[in-house]
This record gives C-alpha cells, structure tokens and sequence, in this order.
C-alpha cells in the first residue's frame, strides 16, 4: 500500500516536471533569442513562484476539480522557473568563441542552437530540472489538500492521530527519494561537464534515462490517471476514518453480494466529491454523507427552509431529486452531528453539561475548531452558533483539521466543536455538551446516489439498491464511535475494521 | 465563489484582511532576519573548515530542505506549542538554507589571486574576510537572501495550520470551502509581499556590489 503512495507521489512530481520542461524549454530558449521577451517571461515564472503552494493549488482546483490534474498542473507552473532560468542562463554562458566558430562553419541560426548552443548548455538546464524535481518532491505534499493523493495524505493523518510513524515514515520516503534523485542528476551533471564534446560519448546513459522514465510515466497513467472505472461502481474515499470505513464497507458488500466491481478513488472533500457526483459527467455514483450536510453544505439551505411538519431527511432527499437527480438511501442510524465538546477536567472545573452552561463563562475560555467552521457561508458556523447562543468567547482560533485535538489536549484552547461519532473524541477526554437549544441540525448518515446509476448497473446488479440498505440502521453513534476508535486510537487498518464489522453483522462471509 | 463582490469582501473580511497582512509581515521579516544571520554565520564558518565538511554537509543540509513544511511545523507545534515561536523557528530554519549556501558558494568563488594579493597586504586572515572575501561575495549572498524572502513569504502561510493567523488564514478557508475569492484575498497581499521584497533586496544588492566591480555585474 505505502508503496503505491511513494509511487503515486512519484508520478505526480515526473509527469508534471515533464510538462514543465515541454513548456519551459522552448519559453527559455525564446527568453534567450530575444532580449525583448526575456523581461516578462522571467518575471512570470518568477511570479508563479511567490504565489504560496496551498493557495496556488486551491485557486486550480475551483477550475479543474479536485484531484490529479490540478496537482499536476500546479506542480507544473511552479517547476516553470528553474527551468526557464536555467535554460536562458546556460544558454547565455555558452563561450562565444564556440558560438562565433558555428556561425563561421556556416551554421544557421537553427543549426548554432540545436547543434552547438544547447548541447553546451545542457548541464546548467539540467540543473535547473534537478531543482524543480526536488522542490516538487515537497510540494506534493499539498496535494492531500486538494484530493490528489500521494504521500501527503498520510502525513496529515498522521499529524491528526499524533502518530509519529505514520508522520516520519512518509518524511523520510521522501527525504530518500529527493536525495536519490539529487545525487544521480548531480552525477549525470559531472559525467556530462567531463564528458563533453569527448568522442567517447556514451549515449546508452541518457537513452536508458529516458526510457525509465517514459515507462514509469506510462505505467502510473495506467494505474493513477482517470480510467473512470466503466462499469465499476465508483466512489472517492472520504477524508477521515467514518467515511473512510463505510467507504470501505460500501465495497466489501456490493463485490460480496452482486457482480460489480467497485473502485475508491483517492481521498476528497465532501463538496468535491458532490460537484463530482451531480457532474453533467460523473466520475462518481454514490459517497457516504449526511443529510445536514447535503441540507447546508450541498444545497445551501438552512433548518428553517424546511416546512413545517417535514422531516431533514425527507426534505433533503425531495430537493436533491429535483435540483441534482440524487437522493439518500436508508438512514445509516448513526446522527453524526457536530457538538461542542470541552476536555473533562474544565467541564468539571465550571460544572458544564449543556452548551448553555457556557454562556457565563465563556468570555474565561478559548474556542478553537478547523478553517472550514469558521468561514462566513453556511449557517453550521462559528458566527451563527456564538450569536444563536450568546456566547462571547475570550478568543478564537483556528487551526488545520489534522491538529484539531493535539491542540485541544495541549491546552491551546479549551472548547471547539467535534463530529459526534469521532473515536478522538473518547481518547482527548473530551465531555460533549448537550445542545440544549438545538442549534446544530441532525446529521443522519446516508449514503447519497446518483438516482440513474441503479439502470446503469442493472445488469451486474439488479438488487443494488436492496444489497446497499442492508447498511441500513445497523449502526448507532455507540459503535461508529468503536470503530473510529479502532482506527485512530488504536491504529488498526480500516479495511480490516470496515471487513470485520460487516463480518460481525452477518452481511458478508467471514 | 458564490458571486462575491470584492466590496462585500472587503465589508466581511477587511480588518481581518490588514490584521493578517500585518501579522505575515512580521513572521516573514523576523524569521528571515534570524535566518539571514545564522546562514551567513554558518556559511562563513563552513568556508573556513577544511572542504570534506562540506561535502559531507552539503548534501545533508539540502536534503534536510526537501522536509515538508506540514511536518516540520507539526512537530515543532507538539514540542513548543500554539506560540508564534514554533513558527519562527521552523521559517527561520528554512531561511537559513538559501543562504548558507550562496554563502559558501559566494565565498568558495573568491578569485585565489584576491585573497593572497590582500594576505600580501598585511592583512589578518579576519581582514581578509570581513575586506576583500565577504565584499566579493555579497552579490551572492544577497542572491540568497532573495530566495529565503520569498520562499519564506509562501511558507508562513503555514503558521494558519497551527492557528497563528497570518495570510494562510484566508487560504485555508478558501480551499476548505472552494472559495476562489478568499484564497485570492490571501494570495495577492502574499504575492504583492513576495515580489516587493524581492524588489527591495534587487536594489540592495546592486548597492553591495563593490563599486570596482558594477560595470562586469552589469552584464
């Protein structure tokens, strides 16, 4: 599995310094040809660069959607200056004496380039690839952030559960990985520097480079590269371990019980993953969500768009028919809402059981939660719950998702906001308070899907819909906490979490 | 994106926006300016110890580069703390690699004939260094200090991982709700940053350039 990662992560960093030297080349060459040119073009590659990596990537993903291609893409601009410096530098320190004499054997100005210029000028270009490989390398990491893979995924899971291995291990992949490549270019960069213009030029090195690295980039196209699964049953992994099992489960039933094949792509947002699924070209069929998130989240509503005497649950099924063609299977049973939760020892300390215990004391404590419950749309945030309840907190902060409880157990802050059904939950200590003014909607987890795809399968499995509500109410908040503890707390695989619990439910064979 | 004008931006986000502004300014200077000093410190040292060190130490340290801000600022934070110090310290580190190494290199490139025309001189081995070898290797140091600027101007962002404000604030909400106006807001000020501090070192460094040299820089 690990070793999927590095390569996934690999592929990401070639492919994209590929396409950044089949766009950086000639630019720095041109930079190179005409004085005039080599202003902007500098100065835009330079530009790229001072645009910090996560802004970068998240600025392509709202175009390109989540996933590979805007990692790539990103890597790719970012690969640009080294390479179109390096380019025009190395073009430019060419000894004029060997220019002067090309020209006075009668070369054109096509031939000086190609013949003489740029062989002579290779070892510096190289070294600018070599920079752009290596940064590119670290810059991957971020795409965990925006659904592309790799070995960032871990490392932010990693730093989520505090789980030193899972945070190291991946550190030092790719420290080996940056040195090895560094150390190898650094040596066809000498070999070269000695060898150049020798007779006994030895090409079998360059060709052999060239070749491994076309097959390696055929290769990850096979495995990494869309291949939207035809005929499969596709859905993206979800972003922490709840999705993540039932993803999971998802994929043990329906290959134990029918004859479709499912497939789970890399991990992704929630709102990605539903831009993905109500696509006019889908490149996936179901995701595991919630129906206040598909409430707030996905339809932009609130708890007070819902007529009187409706159900969450039936009211967003209706809308999500009508303006996406998607709708929620059966309820899971589990009502994985968020909640205020306070570390045991301060809800001791100021007697707390109910949000509204916090009122009083509130302007005493710091609030801490993720970016995303402090943004200013949706109404499940930070501004509507404080005001909704009256709360004047001392301060608030927000950090990254992955460092949520490290933060909370550190005491850097001392309430923030939860999933109810999170195993981190049990092992922070945190006390969870009532929302004794119901501020927070219920968030029933349900598998969302897209309404056609049941005619799609329905030669390989004409029982799909049935085979999928079997997942139906087998759960409570009670045991999706277990299993989510087994996962982060104790460190267990999800798979053989997700596997055994359907095991231990009589759904598939052992 | 949600039809945002950039007046209702700046109506919602405005004073956070100059706050943030204010606070990634302070990260970058501060951590930069250490980074400046311990680069320059080390990278003269290094020049002054027989050359195996660096070839050991080189590599090492460009390697010990490639470490993923995420990780290195977690670990910092599970050490030091929700405190402006861990991310102070982790830019600084970073900062200090660029500069190190043009130090090395700039001082490494110090034409052999200089120095032992300044030794001829009378010069102490301390002179020699601080009159002839540091002037003659200012352009490239300075050269590093541009790259660690800007580098470090991106990296901060990373202080908003662990809730310390600054421009990354913006981002990570943008990305986490697949809002391109917010991670705009946060990437323009940062880029604007990046590019007039950079303009700001270009300038300083025409200036160290020793004044016998400017017409050969000029190229």
């Amino acid at each position: 599995m690990s070793w999927m990662l590095i390569w996934e992560h690999l592929y990401i960093v070639l492919l994209a310094v590929l396409l950044s030297l089949v766009v950086g080349l000639p630019l720095g060459i041109l930079a190179y040809l005409s004085p005039t040119a080599r202003r902007p073009i500098l100065w835009i590659s330079d530009l790229f660069q001072t645009i910090p990596s996560l802004a970068l990537l998240g600025i392509i993903m709202v175009f390109l959607g989540a996933g590979k291609p805007t990692v790539v893409f990103g890597i790719t601009l970012y690969s640009l200056l080294p390479i179109v410096r390096n380019t025009c530098l190395g073009l430019t320190e060419v000894n004029p004496a060997l220019k002067e004499a090309a020209r006075g054997c009668g070369m054109s100005r096509g031939e000086q380039l190609v013949q003489v210029e740029l062989p002579m000028a290779f070892p510096v270009i190289l070294t600018g690839i070599r920079i752009a490989i290596v940064n590119a390398i670290g810059t991957a990491v971020f795409a965990a952030y925006v659904g592309g893979g790799g070995l960032g995924e871990v490392i932010t899971n990693g730093i989520r559960n505090k789980n030193m291995r899972m945070i190291l291990l991946p550190t030092a992949a790719l420290m080996v990985i940056a040195f090895l490549f560094d150390t190898l270019m650094g040596r066809f960069e000498k070999y070269l520097a000695t060898h150049q213009g020798g007779r006994k030029r030895n090409r079998l090195l360059p060709a052999a480079t060239a070749a491994v690295l076309c097959v390696l980039l055929v290769a990850g196209t096979l495995a990494f590269g869309g291949g939207s699964g035809d005929g499969k049953l596709v859905l993206y992994d979800g972003e922490y371990s709840e999705t993540q099992l039932l993803t999971r489960m998802v994929k043990y039933l329906v290959e134990d019980q029918t004859d479709l094949e499912v497939e789970i792509k890399g991990q992704m947002t929630a709102v990605n993953q539903f831009n993905e699924l109500t696509a006019s070209n889908p490149s996936c069929d179901l995701m595991v969500s919630y129906d206040g998130t598909v409430l707030t989240t996905f339809l932009h509503q609130d708890t007070t768009d819902i007529p009187e005497g409706e159900s969450l649950y039936d009211y967003v099924n209706r809308q999500a028919m009508e303006q996406y063609g998607a709708r929620l299977l059966e309820k899971l049973g589990l009502n994985n809402t968020y909640a205020i939760a306070v570390p045991e020892d301060i809800a001791e300390q100021y007697a707390l059981v109910t949000v509204s215990d916090l009122i009083p004391v509130a302007g005493e404590l710091v609030f801490g939660a993720e970016h995303g419950f402090f943004t200013q749309e949706g109404s499940m945030k930070f501004g509507p719950f404080t005001e909704f309840y009256g709360l004047k907190f001392k301060d608030a902060v927000s950090v990254d998702l992955a460092l949520k409880y490290t933060a909370v157990e550190s005491g850097s802050f001392q309430v923030t906001e939860v999933y109810t059904t999170d195993g981190l939950n049990r092992k922070a200590n945190l006390r969870i308070l009532e929302d004794d003014q119901k501020f927070f909607p219920e968030y029933n987890g349900a598998l969302l899907v897209r309404d056609d795809m049941f005619e799609e399968f329905r030669d390989q499995a004409p029982e799909l819909e049935e085979v999928l509500n079997r997942l139906g109410s087998i759960f409570t908040n009670e045991t999706m906490t277990d299993l989510t503890y087994a996962v982060d707390v104790e460190g267990r695989a999800v798979e053989d979490v997700a596997r055994e619990f359907l095991a231990g439910q009589g759904l598939i064979g052992a | 994106m949600g039809g945002w004008s950039m007046r209702a931006l700046l109506d919602t986000y405005g004073s956070m926006l100059v706050k943030s502004i204010g606070i990634h300014m302070v990260y970058v200077l501060v951590s930069v300016a250490i980074g400046f000093v311990l680069g320059l410190g080390l990278g003269i040292l290094l020049s002054r110890l027989p050359r195996r060190w660096s070839t050991v130490l080189m590599p090492l340290l460009s390697i010990f580069q490639t470490i993923p801000g995420i990780v290195f600022i977690g670990l910092l934070y599970l050490a030091l703390g929700m405190v402006p110090a861990t991310v102070i310290v982790a830019l600084a580190v970073y900062a200090t690699f660029p500069v190190l190494k043009n130090t090395y290199t700039g001082l490494q490139q110090v034409d052999a004939s200089y120095k032992e025309a300044a030794r001829g001189c009378g010069m102490s081995p301390f002179q020699v260094l601080w009159k002839v070898e540091l002037p003659l290797a200012m352009p490239t140091i300075i050269a590093g200090l541009r790259m660690s600027t800007i580098y470090t101007v991106s990296w901060a962002v990373l202080a908003s991982m662990i809730g310390l404000g600054g421009l990354g604030d913006f981002i990570y909400q943008g990305v986490a709700s697949n809002n391109n106006v917010l991670i705009v807001a946060g990437a323009i000020p940062a880029a604007i940053m990046a590019v007039v501090l950079g303009t700001v070192i270009d300038r300083l460094q025409k200036r160290v350039v020793p004044r016998g040299l400017r017409k050969e820089a000029g190229t």
